[in-house]
């Protein structure tokens, strides 16, 4: 019963954290926070996101306990609800740059298929040239927004410059990327036009 | 999906364009979903802080389980009124040193008999308190040591914090800790004191005998108060410790061993009217039962009789 275990939570605990058992409730919070904890840390901004996400689930399972299934996978059960709380309700949170590096190393590790992975290291390699390019005060800032998860408040405390004059560098940074990615972003956009779907 | 639509769904992710619908169809491709799982999967490497994880059960306890009441030592807080009311009446308020740096109130916490309470401590530390017992403890803790006074039986489940030590003190002996699960007995009357260890490690310091013992989970330290002499034996932890979850397990137990323990888990007075020599041994667990369905269960293994007056139980056996 260690914390950082990985073991499975045995199905007698889950039917007594089912039936209202606090200590049971506790004893998965052992198992698991740390494991939520570091999936959530690979796809948000910071760590007190993560952290917020850890207690979300653990509140939300609290809260739907009476309609776990001891027989099903715990583990997976877990993992549903974590995915869907960062992917669909905290949406906003995602790092996406930090999520395409993930996919981008997986396919890479995990499958023959190098389409995929030489279209993303394509794509990287454009937004990268594009960034070194870019003045040296609009590519920190840039930097500091995209990789790290800064907000303009944040960067405008570090760099000692007005919210305003970040905001006009990141517009004139992502201006840039849509420039130098455009070609990519056509075929999507004469589709849309063709098949009258929704743009922005 | 095409080739050219992925890479142009990529590259509107990257340059900040993607729509909502085109974020939700990269989190959901097939791909998305097997790296997603293997990143679940992967060995533990990065992971809380203690104080971290502390905070955030802390967290999840104010939102889900229920509050405890707290109730306040009354000669303290009595004391702390009448100064107040005066000051005002005397038309100034001197805000400072009235209730913060000095005292530290201690807050009283008690559980009445035969029902469990379940507390938080000011450092995130979950306490469950047995029937009819009491813990005592300031309302904030300082940085050099966290400090319980226990009279009656309790569970603690400790927050690790680096360097500040946990004590919990009863009559005779104290229990240090620095993070883990433990219970301790020590009931007003009764010369046993029982600490049983789920996880981590504790110390116990026997006050009259000013020596330490330390404890390995799965061990269980019984100090007897009379004979002034303290053991360890190895013991079934998580068994012992079923009562937190309202199961009690009465193990091949004579008529007096089983009626001390129904007397504290239902808070009634036991009274056996006959005195013929009863030799029965009694086996069963108590699953959130009430107390006459255990005495059902009991005349199935011997002839007895039983009556209630009030918080009264009378037994009697009959043959």
């Amino acid at each position: 019963m260690e914390a950082n275990k990985i073991s499975p939570v045995s199905s007698k605990t889950i039917q007594a954290f089912k039936d209202g058992s606090e200590r049971a409730f506790g004893q998965i919070f052992h198992d698991y926070s740390d494991r939520i904890f570091q999936f959530a840390q690979h796809f948000l901004h910071n760590h007190g996101d993560a952290e917020e996400i850890c207690q979300e689930v653990f509140v939300k399972l609290w809260e739907s306990r009476k309609a776990v299934d001891p027989a099903a996978n715990f583990n997976a059960y877990l993992f549903t609800i974590t995915r869907n709380l960062i992917f669909n309700r905290h949406k906003k949170k995602v790092h996406e740059w930090a999520y395409l590096e993930h996919l981008k190393n997986y396919l890479k590790e995990n499958t023959d298929n190098t389409e995929q992975t030489v279209m993303l290291d394509e794509l990287s390699e454009i937004v990268e040239k594009a960034i070194r390019a870019m003045p040296e005060k609009r590519r920190i800032v840039f930097e500091l927004s995209r990789m790290k998860g800064l907000s303009h408040k944040e960067i405008s405390e570090k760099l000692n410059i007005s919210t305003k004059t970040i905001e006009v560098h990141i517009g004139l940074a992502l201006k840039e990327l849509r420039i130098v990615l455009k070609d990519y972003c056509v075929v999507l956009f004469l589709l849309a036009h063709i098949y009258g779907f929704p743009l922005e | 999906m095409q080739k050219e639509q992925r890479k142009s769904l990529f590259a509107r992710f990257l340059s900040g364009r993607a729509t909502k619908k085109e974020k939700d169809q990269v989190y959901s491709m097939p791909e998305s979903e097997r790296m997603m799982k293997a990143l679940w999967n992967k060995h533990l490497t990065h992971t809380m802080q203690d104080e971290t994880r502390a905070k955030i059960l802390n967290n999840i306890y104010l939102k889900t389980t229920r509050q405890p009441r707290i109730i306040r030592l009354l000669p303290l807080i009595r004391v702390a009124a009448v100064l107040l009311i005066g000051l005002i009446i005397g038309g100034v308020i001197f805000s400072d040193d009235l209730f913060n740096k000095h005292s530290n109130t201690l807050v009283s916490m008690q559980s009445p008999a035969g029902q469990r309470t379940t507390i938080s401590l000011p450092d995130g530390t979950k306490v469950v308190l047995a029937g009819s017992s009491q813990i005592e403890y300031p309302e904030a803790f300082n940085d050099k040591s966290r400090e319980v006074k226990l009279i009656g039986q309790a569970y603690f489940d400790v927050t690790h914090l680096n360097a500040v030590p946990f004590y919990v003190t009863t009559s005779d002996i104290r229990v240090s800790v620095l993070g883990t699960q433990f219970s301790v007995s020590s009931y007003p009357g009764d010369p046993v004191i029982q600490t049983i260890l789920l996880t981590g490690k504790v110390q116990i310091t026997c006050y009259d005998k000013n020596k330490s013992v330390d404890l390995l989970p799965g061990e269980q330290h019984t100090y007897n108060s009379i004979s002034k002499s303290g053991s360890v034996s190895k013991v079934d932890a998580p068994r012992l410790m079923e009562w937190i979850d309202g199961k009690m397990l009465i193990d091949q137990e004579d008529i007096y061993a089983v009626c001390k323990k129904l007397e504290r888990w239902y808070g009634v007075d036991i009274e056996i009217s006959n005195h013929r020599n009863i030799t029965d041994l009694y086996t069963f667990t108590i699953d959130n039962n009430t107390l006459s369905e255990v005495l059902l269960l009991m005349q199935k293994v011997s002839p007895l009789q039983y009556s209630f007056d009030e918080n009264h139980l009378t037994l009697t056996f009959s043959e």
